[in-house]
């Protein structure tokens, strides 16, 4: 564990000191997150002012369930997305996994971490603003109950999302370049933004129990507005665990296929 | 003229050399449809819902399904001057008998039209998925649209080439051209129609050129669109095309003038 902590440290402060070398990059990036945040903002009035609730979700309700997800996207953006969207792109085209796979350390997490882009915290930053705010003012009775499940079921499925990405990209050991698939986790998040009532009775359960990227920050959200239930507790840590073995398993028997052979 | 030829098809045959990968990127392209799909028919059929901006539900998923289609059509995620210019490839195109421009045109188009073309049985998924909520336009509309499709796609590829032009004298573009991309998307209605925002802000993104793009198009495919407002249409953007053209020249042909070829 130290081990990794350590890495993580100096994976950090490498990207730092690149990141302070190109200051205008992570400016226009900032804003460019920022302008998404607003657009959305902006949208959900749109939808709101000729609506008074979305599948008996409250303007609020929503707005704090898309800070949740952009929360924990950004956090993943700032440490692991860039590292598993060059894995797609291109650590096995390459033959460039070689390097992480002759460490002696886990390599899915080496190549995670490859390239963290740390300025990522920054809009994190600003959406848990953006939730704090929403909360706030969504005027609902949470007890203390309903807080605590919040949280521990919001770090189950931060974890949960971080195994759907890199899920997402695992194909590449056979497909050698999958740029479409680096790109897939950002337009399945948009899944994550709204509450699942929207979506008919088969989408709701193929993206809870088959590709479970609505269980990230619904079910969370969902606890703490409308009280913990057994049902939602266990399923969002059946899907976790499960879909953490899966990914495991597919990870290690994609290792076994590469072949380390570069175009 | 040939060469230009050989150098399309050559493009086209590099654009689908990972054809899962291709299939894979359009199949995840659906996704955003189709939450618009959902999200809008739940909000219409919600108690006392009016409405927004005089569409119905019917005018709202045609929408989505014509901007998916334009979507399609966007010049500007196709454009590669950038990359040539900050990684030095652009040497390679300068030192061969042909015009540079036109080369970096037909990887563009030929990168577009294969996109396009592998694209259709996906917009008939959709089509057949969605077409209770789906009007089809009529002939003169889908006429009117096809023009103003054309005139959008040289607006979005001069917009493009000139903003890329700018590597010449400051490096690397992609981050501008991220936030770019999204902004005009925004703005050009890609997101949403523009009659659903706020009065004041809609009358500003009215005045900007990037309507061409998305919401000119989607509302003559709707027929919401007269005559006469589509021919004003044309001509700001044929005004707005000539003003990008100059821009373009002007920053390509001094760019040039400062290109080392070093890359980075």
């Amino acid at each position: 564990m130290k081990k990794y902590l350590k890495i993580m440290w100096t994976v950090i402060r490498n990207a730092y000191i690149r990141d302070s070398k190109i200051p205008g990059f992570v400016f226009v990036s900032l804003i460019t997150s920022m302008l998404e945040i607003v657009i959305t903002i902006v949208f959900f009035d749109i939808i709101f002012s000729a609506s008074e609730s979305i599948a008996g979700w409250t303007f609020y309700q929503v707005l704090f369930l898309y800070a949740l997800a952009k929360t924990i996207t950004s956090f993943h953006s700032a440490l692991t997305k860039n590292g598993i969207q060059a894995m797609a792109h291109s650590y096995v085209r390459l033959g460039e996994l070689d390097f992480y796979l002759t460490k002696p350390i886990d390599s899915m997490f080496l190549v995670s971490v490859s390239k963290p882009k740390i300025y990522s915290f920054v809009s994190m930053l600003l959406t848990i603003g953006l939730g704090t705010y929403a909360l706030i003012h969504s005027g609902t009775n949470f007890g203390l109950l309903g807080m605590i499940w919040f949280v521990i079921l919001a770090l189950t499925t931060t974890l949960l999302y971080y195994y759907i990405e890199v899920l997402t990209i695992i194909p590449t050991f056979w497909l050698l370049q999958a740029w479409s698939l680096a790109d897939a986790i950002n337009k399945l998040q948009q899944f994550m933004r709204y509450p699942n009532g929207i979506f008919s009775r088969a989408i709701r359960y193929g993206l809870t129990f088959i590709f479970p990227i609505m269980v990230v920050a619904y079910y969370p959200v969902k606890v703490l507005f409308h009280g913990p239930t057994f049902s939602d507790i266990i399923t969002v840590f059946a899907v976790t665990t499960a879909f953490i073995l899966i990914t495991r398993y597919l990870w290690r028997l994609g290792e076994r296929s590469y072949s380390s052979a570069s175009s | 003229m040939k060469k230009y030829f050989s150098y399309f098809i050559s493009s086209w045959k590099s654009c689908t050399a990972y054809k899962v990968d291709y299939f894979l990127n359009f199949l995840f392209s659906l996704v955003f449809f189709f939450i618009s799909f959902a999200l809008w028919k739940t909000i219409y059929g919600g108690e006392g819902f009016q409405g927004i901006g005089g569409y119905s539900l019917v005018s709202t998923i045609t929408y989505y399904f014509v901007t998916n289609i334009i979507f399609r059509l966007d010049l500007g995620v196709s454009v590669w001057l950038n990359n040539d210019i900050w990684s030095g490839y652009l040497t390679n195109d300068l030192v061969r008998p042909w015009n540079v421009k036109i080369v970096e045109n037909m990887f563009a188009f030929a990168n577009l039209f294969v996109g396009f073309v592998i694209y259709i049985p996906f917009l008939i998924i959709i089509y057949f998925a969605a077409h209770q909520y789906i009007v089809l336009p009529t002939s003169p509309d889908l006429l009117y649209f096809i023009v103003t499709l054309i005139i959008g796609l040289v607006f979005s590829g001069l917009f493009a080439f000139t903003l890329q032009s700018l590597a010449f004298y400051f490096g690397d573009q992609d981050a501008n051209i991220e936030l770019s991309n999204y902004l005009v998307m925004i703005l050009a209605g890609g997101m949403f129609p523009l009659i659903f925002l706020p009065e004041k802000i809609a009358h500003i993104f009215n005045a900007l050129p990037f309507k061409i793009l998305f919401d000119v198009p989607a509302n003559i495919w709707l027929g919401k669109m007269a005559w006469p407002q589509i021919l004003h249409s044309w001509i700001e953007a044929g005004i707005w095309i000539v003003v990008m053209y100059v821009i373009f020249t002007f920053l390509y042909k001094n760019g040039l003038k400062r290109y080392t070829g070093t890359g980075r």
